[in-house]
């Protein structure tokens, strides 16, 4: 680490942000149903006003603990905080009731931290590679990079393909509102002056994470439940989850590479790479019985995946613009707002941003290791926060959030009309990660095919014109026909839904 | 709001009619068959397809499930809490409609007024007394000012509290 890196980390400023936003993280993380990507939309108005270094580090922070937190409802209340403790939920719930609770969440803590420090090891080492190889790319390899993206976004999704390419096609569509790139026409503005400009960003994210989340805890009814598990003692659980973790060291390991590698694949984030490392660390295991029913083991390879898997989720973002996960998407319009573009020029022309990245990224996931135990500590106390007082609090960040970054009323109706579209998708099975790369890539998509269209006079031939472009191509086309037999298999399987309930 | 595949097919091709009725009345680019409404057609087109696909599949299944067998149910341990109470579309149709409150008072009420008024009634909406809900609606609002005017220095309306702004 070069002395100006060092020197971006470790000011007091970026110390303090990551300690906040450690401990925001956390809170948010650990109340069920509040999701990392939640607490990272609420975060951005704030990011808004300062430097890109502690914006992103706040941004990293607060992930990294949100993941880990969400095992703390799951253990204690079977409800996940996060999606990506659903994985294991079962099993750290067991455990808790048969009165491991704190060492099940000691186990989860520290493997998180691990995973994280294992996916940040390997993003710093592959990213840098993967720039220098990218940064040759011109507009053809740029518009195959962005769709193989989406495409990865659709095979990830989980939802059916056509309700996963819908959520696509919507993202699409919110990012072509406003003025247009190549002749400057104002699309779908219906004569509203603010439009023009097209969706603004951030209030679009606070209004598909915050507000939809505001409204479906509306509608659930009152699910809350007190905690009734007696804890262990924390030095008793700490020296047990340590015995433990030497056991396991071998899943983790597994875990936390595996996790990286698909966090990085667009629209497969840290639940995904932990309901894989789950499976896999499953099958490999002396004892895969007690999976399910309360394996230490399990716990490990989930709580590590998922947060290699925030890791992983960066290189994509960093390297070509195309966000791994909801979070990085977020992260990219951060950045984008800062006049910082994501791409292979960023490590050229901002080393020290990209070095401080994964600085903060170390010191974050070490600093988890005592704001984590803290919140292990206090988790019964956490959980009893009402949601009557939560929920408003909730909506009115999310509306002054939004609007401190427009300083229009525009941004409220934004939030609403996204918070709507958000809840109503949710409730219906579309899932939302391939509508937001849509929306951080769609003008990216459209920019680079309407400069290659130019350049080439129309000749769509010249998108396998160049060798790299040619091969990203080929590997798209070949992804949309396996989407297709995929789609197709689907149909059938609705219609024989009742041999396989 | 949970509606049925084949309702949920529609609304989609229906969207996807709009925007390309819409996009078609955008201008091409010179000496070339892309322009503007290129892209918009694109997601338009992808929308009523997908919207068919799900319609069919959600037809499908609606078919072959009469007459099925249920499901066995879980054991208490096993059901995933996800599927929990699941209440009425009562109250975020008025959370809803707090939301357009606060937009259309934010400018005139000014946000002090309009704030306190939003988390009091959504308090209220999420089951709060209304003593409770108002006391965490005045925090609240300052609690905001404090942040966002004082120390980012967001330029909040203050609206007919203006003679009194500090």
């Amino acid at each position: 680490m070069s002395i100006e890196i060092f020197a971006a980390v470790f000011t007091v400023e970026n110390l303090t942000v990551i300690l906040l936003a450690t401990l925001y993280g956390t809170f948010v993380g650990a109340m069920p149903g509040l999701t990392a990507t939640m607490a990272v939309a609420l975060l951005v108005p704030f990011t808004f006003f300062m430097d890109p270094i502690p914006a992103i580090s706040a941004i990293i922070a607060t992930t990294t603990t949100a993941i880990f937190a969400g095992d703390i409802a799951g253990a204690l209340l079977r409800m996940p905080g996060t999606p990506a403790s659903a994985a294991y939920v079962q099993d750290s719930y067991r455990l808790a009731r048969e009165g491991a609770a704190r060492r099940v969440l000691f186990v989860s803590l520290i493997t998180a931290s691990i995973g994280g420090i294992v996916g940040v090891a390997i993003l710093a080492f592959t990213a840098p590679q993967l720039a220098r190889f990218a940064i040759g790319f011109s507009s053809f390899e740029n518009f195959w990079l962005a769709t193989l993206g989406l495409t990865c976004a659709i095979f990830a999704g989980s939802g059916t393909v056509a309700k996963n390419l819908a959520s696509l096609f919507l993202g699409l569509f919110v990012a072509s509102i406003g003025i247009d790139v190549a002749v400057g026409h104002p699309r779908f503005t219906f004569g509203n002056i603010e439009l023009l400009d097209g969706v603004s960003f951030i209030p679009a994210m606070i209004g598909l994470f915050a507000m939809s989340e505001v409204l479906r805890n509306a509608r659930a009814g009152d699910a809350a439940r007190a905690v009734d598990i007696a804890l262990d003692t924390l030095g008793a659980a700490l020296k047990g989850a340590l015995s433990t973790l030497k056991r396991v060291k071998r899943v983790i390991t597994q875990s936390s590479i595996l996790g990286t590698l698909i966090g990085a694949l667009p629209g497969a984030g840290a639940d995904v790479a932990a309901w894989i490392a789950y499976a896999i660390a499953k099958r490999g295991s002396k004892t895969p019985e007690r999976y399910g029913k309360g394996s230490l083991e399990g716990v490990a390879a989930g709580g590590a995946a998922n947060n290699a898997g925030v890791a992983g989720a960066w290189t994509p973002a960093l390297v070509f613009g195309i966000p791994g996960d909801s979070v990085t998407a977020i992260a990219i319009g951060v950045l984008l707002m800062k006049g910082l573009t994501p791409g292979p020029q960023i490590f050229t022309n901002d080393p020290t941003l990209v070095g401080a990245l994964f600085g903060s990224f170390f010191v974050a996931n070490v600093v988890m290791l005592f704001t984590g135990a803290l919140a292990i500590a206090l988790a019964t106390l956490i959980l009893k926060v009402p949601r009557q007082v939560l929920m408003p609090l909730i909506l009115l960040s999310s509306l002054v959030g939004a609007y401190a970054i427009t300083n229009s009323t525009m941004a409220v109706w934004i939030v609403l009309v996204l918070g709507i579209a958000g809840f109503f998708m949710e409730e219906n099975g579309i899932p939302m990660a391939p509508a937001i790369l849509g929306i951080v890539l769609g003008r990216v998509l459209e920019d680079n095919f309407m400069l290659s269209m130019l350049k080439s006079q129309g000749e769509i031939g010249a998108f396998f014109d160049r060798p790299v472009a040619a091969v990203l191509g080929v590997i798209t086309l070949t992804l949309w026909a396996l989407l297709l037999v995929r789609a197709g298999l689907q149909m059938r399987r609705g219609r024989r839904a009742t041999s396989s309930p | 709001m949970r509606v049925d595949d084949r309702l949920l097919g529609l609304i989609l091709v229906v969207f996807g009619i709009a925007i390309f009725l819409i996009a078609r009345t955008f201008p091409l680019m010179a000496g070339l068959p892309y322009g503007p409404g290129f892209f918009p057609s694109i997601a338009a087109v992808g929308l009523m397809v997908c919207g068919v696909v799900i319609s069919v599949t959600g037809a499908l299944k609606a078919r072959t499930a009469v007459g099925a067998a249920p499901a066995e149910p879980l054991s208490a341990d096993d059901r995933p809490v996800a599927a929990a109470v699941k209440g009425g579309v009562v109250r975020p149709v008025l959370i809803g409609l707090i939301v357009v409150f606060f937009g259309l008072t934010l400018q005139p009420l000014g946000f002090h007024i309009s704030a306190t008024l939003t988390v009091a009634a959504a308090a209220f909406v999420f089951g709060a007394g209304p003593i409770g809900g108002l006391v965490l609606a005045l925090v609240a609002a300052f609690g905001v000012h404090a942040v966002f005017y004082s120390l980012l220095r967001v330029p909040l309306p203050w609206g007919v509290l203006t003679p009194v702004a500090w």
